[in-house]
């Protein structure tokens, strides 16, 4: 039981991460990114070609390509969606468009890289994983585990303590008033663009350790991610990460009672439950 | 006036349409028009490897031989990327607009399942060298396949399982194949005696199994059925269960022999057991498979089903120069037909279209299948 318990916060914990940009994103400019999982993954694709053709390794790979496509995700908010806005599209206008960009990005990643399975890894070969007391973890979930706590840390103390992180959380909590105060909320969007969509590549790349990637993965990832942030509250950047750390944790005690056609079953099943009965979400606030 | 004009209008291009669909009603046979085959199987997607290789044994085989009945051969290939619903529209296009009689495929079982209603109405061979659900055995008169169905596979592969192990654990994918081959293979090891411990099936996109593998070694299997319907999948459990820990002998089916599998599991795909079509690779083989490595620049997943599309095509163009291309008349001719030698073995069809060609055990080493010695 414990073990599942394990298996649940490392897969919830890289939900938890990815979600986090995805809440900010969606705290700051009030629609759904949802390109954005398609987005990181072909950052992650981008990583395995980094590594396979220049030597380089993991962690390098995917923090240059981190960076890149941080300032990539900075060209969606200026070359499409804020000229949307400006010409005032709905909030249906703007779901459309968004998932309009979502398939063209996963078809353009299918073009890109081809359609086959492609493998990142740290080692050449496939080791057994370490043993704590009847506890099995593999090599790849130690990596990812610690390095989704360094980036949550990082990314914790950025938004508590930096002035930067101060005015991306208050163009979130209230887009207006911080432009009053005089806040740059069009720099402080960008900015949150940029970081939201360097972490969701740095999540991607430390999944497709685990899974490999495949150029649907995009869409996959993006379900999970709307999961994740309704359960801990839209646009609640903490409850994004504790929303994936609950969910990756119910799909794997899903599998050990229902088994593992029930898991993506179990996993919209909470997500109806919780826009039933809690749809303001664990951090959410009642609107 | 303006509705006489339109009405005028719509008459005239009805009639040019209809001209245009009428076919040369002489009957005349231009000897210079093309024989056109129809081809449906996985170009891309996860099964392309596959679907590739059977493709590019059919273009290769036709490259030699290149005309039919005075006619040059023309192969129209559709991707239907392992879909049914793709696959029947692709049928469906074959027959009405290419006006095929002959359509080889498809890879995937679910592709020739679906493209099969089509293909018995409209009176067309339909022919797959690689799909192996027992359910096609009964699935029309103009469906053959010289492929062993899993039925034949699964046979193997119990008589195998039950003399070492009487606990298995099940883990396969919900799709078609992998489904047709796991109730087969349960209620034939059941029969045998055997305990099935555990069976959990997953959908298709998943891609972490830790959980699974971890009620697999809780369940005092003594060995791992990993019947995933795609090589990518069957990759990611093999090298879960390494990096988990689980130390069972691990058996699976032919999707294991696709080029990703390996990619994915590396060193844990050694010693993985699977039941498949294999020709020894005597000397009579070996120039096909390096004509095939000259052609496409690397080796195909699997060598058998490159063997077995290239009978495909030459037990085909016998029946067509023997009979005419007529879909009723090579169907009669192929229930008739005299043994083929060709490459993957000799090749008769039973009354349901199935060949007389048997599976072999096979075990990955060193990144390939071999056979067990």
């Amino acid at each position: 039981m414990v073990q599942i318990l394990l298996n649940g916060i490392i897969v919830g914990g890289i939900y938890g991460l990815i979600s986090v940009g995805f809440a900010l994103i969606f705290s700051a400019v009030r629609f759904y990114h949802l390109p954005y999982g398609a987005v990181a993954i072909f950052g992650a694709y981008c990583t395995w070609f980094l590594q396979e053709h220049t030597g380089l390794n993991f962690f390098a790979s995917a923090s240059i390509v981190a960076l890149a496509m941080g300032c990539f995700g900075v060209l969606f908010w200026e070359f499409f969606y804020a000229p949307l806005q400006r010409k005032k599209t709905s909030a249906i206008g703007m779901i459309v468009a968004s998932f309009g960009l979502l398939i063209v990005f996963q078809n353009l990643t299918a073009l890109t890289f081809g359609n086959t399975t492609k493998t990142l890894a740290l080692t050449d070969t496939i080791v057994p994983g370490y043993n704590f007391s009847g506890l099995t973890i593999t090599y790849n979930q130690l990596i990812i585990l610690s390095a989704t706590v360094i980036i949550a840390v990082l990314f914790e103390l950025f938004l508590q303590q930096t002035k930067w992180g101060s005015a991306i959380r208050a163009v979130g909590q209230n887009h207006d008033l911080a432009k009053i105060i005089g806040i740059p909320s069009e720099r402080v969007i960008q900015a949150t663009f940029f970081l939201a969509t360097a972490i969701s590549v740095l999540g991607a790349s430390l999944i497709a350790l685990e899974i490999g990637l495949r150029p649907t993965h995009g869409f996959a990832l993006i379900l999970k991610i709307v999961i994740a942030s309704v359960i801990g509250g839209i646009g609640s950047v903490r409850g994004a990460f504790l929303g994936g750390l609950f969910l990756g944790i119910l799909e794997n005690f899903g599998i050990e009672f229902f088994g593992a056609n029930w898991q993506d079953t179990v996993a919209f099943l909470v997500l109806v439950v919780f826009l039933l009965f809690l749809p303001q979400g664990i951090f959410g606030t009642r609107r | 006036m303006k509705k006489i004009l339109t009405l005028l209008c719509s008459l005239v291009l009805f009639a040019a349409c209809n001209m245009q669909k009428t076919p040369d009603s002489s009957g005349n046979t231009n000897t210079s028009e093309a024989l056109k085959i129809g081809y449906i199987g996985p170009l891309t997607g996860d099964t392309a490897s596959l679907g590739n290789a059977d493709k590019n044994a059919v273009e290769m085989y036709f490259a030699k031989h290149p005309l039919l009945l005075g006619r040059p051969v023309e192969v129209v290939y559709e991707d239907a990327h392992c879909n049914g619903e793709a696959s029947a529209s692709a049928a469906e296009k074959l027959i009405t607009q290419d006006k095929v009689q002959v359509i080889f495929g498809g890879t995937c079982s679910g592709e020739t399942l679906a493209a099969a209603p089509a293909t018995e109405k409209n009176k067309v061979i339909l022919f797959s060298s690689v799909s192996t659900s027992p359910e096609i055995t009964t699935a029309g008169d103009y469906l053959f396949r010289n492929v062993p169905s899993d039925e034949k596979a699964t046979d193997v592969l119990v008589a195998e399982l039950s003399t070492k192990y009487t606990k298995i654990a099940i883990i396969s994918q919900n799709n078609d194949f992998a489904q047709a081959y796991r109730q087969k293979l349960k209620e034939k090891f059941l029969k045998a005696g055997g305990e099935v411990v555990l069976d959990e099936a997953f959908n298709t996109g998943t891609t972490d199994f830790k959980t699974v593998l971890q009620k697999v070694k809780n369940s005092g299997a003594e060995t791992l059925i990993n019947f995933a319907g795609e090589s990518a999948p069957a990759g990611i459990i093999n090298r879960q269960a390494t990096e988990l820990g689980l130390s069972l002998p691990i058996y699976g089916n032919d999707v294991m022999m696709g080029a990703e599998f390996f990619e994915i599991a590396k060193n844990a795909a050694e010693g993985s057991i699977i039941v498949a079509t294999a020709a020894e690779s005597g000397a009579e083989n070996d120039p096909l498979i390096q004509e095939y490595v000259t052609r496409y620049g690397e080796e195909p997943p699997s060598l058998a089903y490159v063997f077995l599309s290239y009978d495909r095509a030459a037990i085909i163009a016998q029946a067509i120069s023997k009979v005419g291309y007529d879909g009723t008349k090579i169907k009669d001719w192929l229930y008739e037909m005299q043994p083929y030698e060709g490459v993957a073995g000799t090749t008769v069809f039973d009354h349901n279209g199935d060949s007389s060609i048997l599976p072999k055990l096979l075990i990955a080493k060193n990144g390939k299948f071999e056979i067990v010695k």
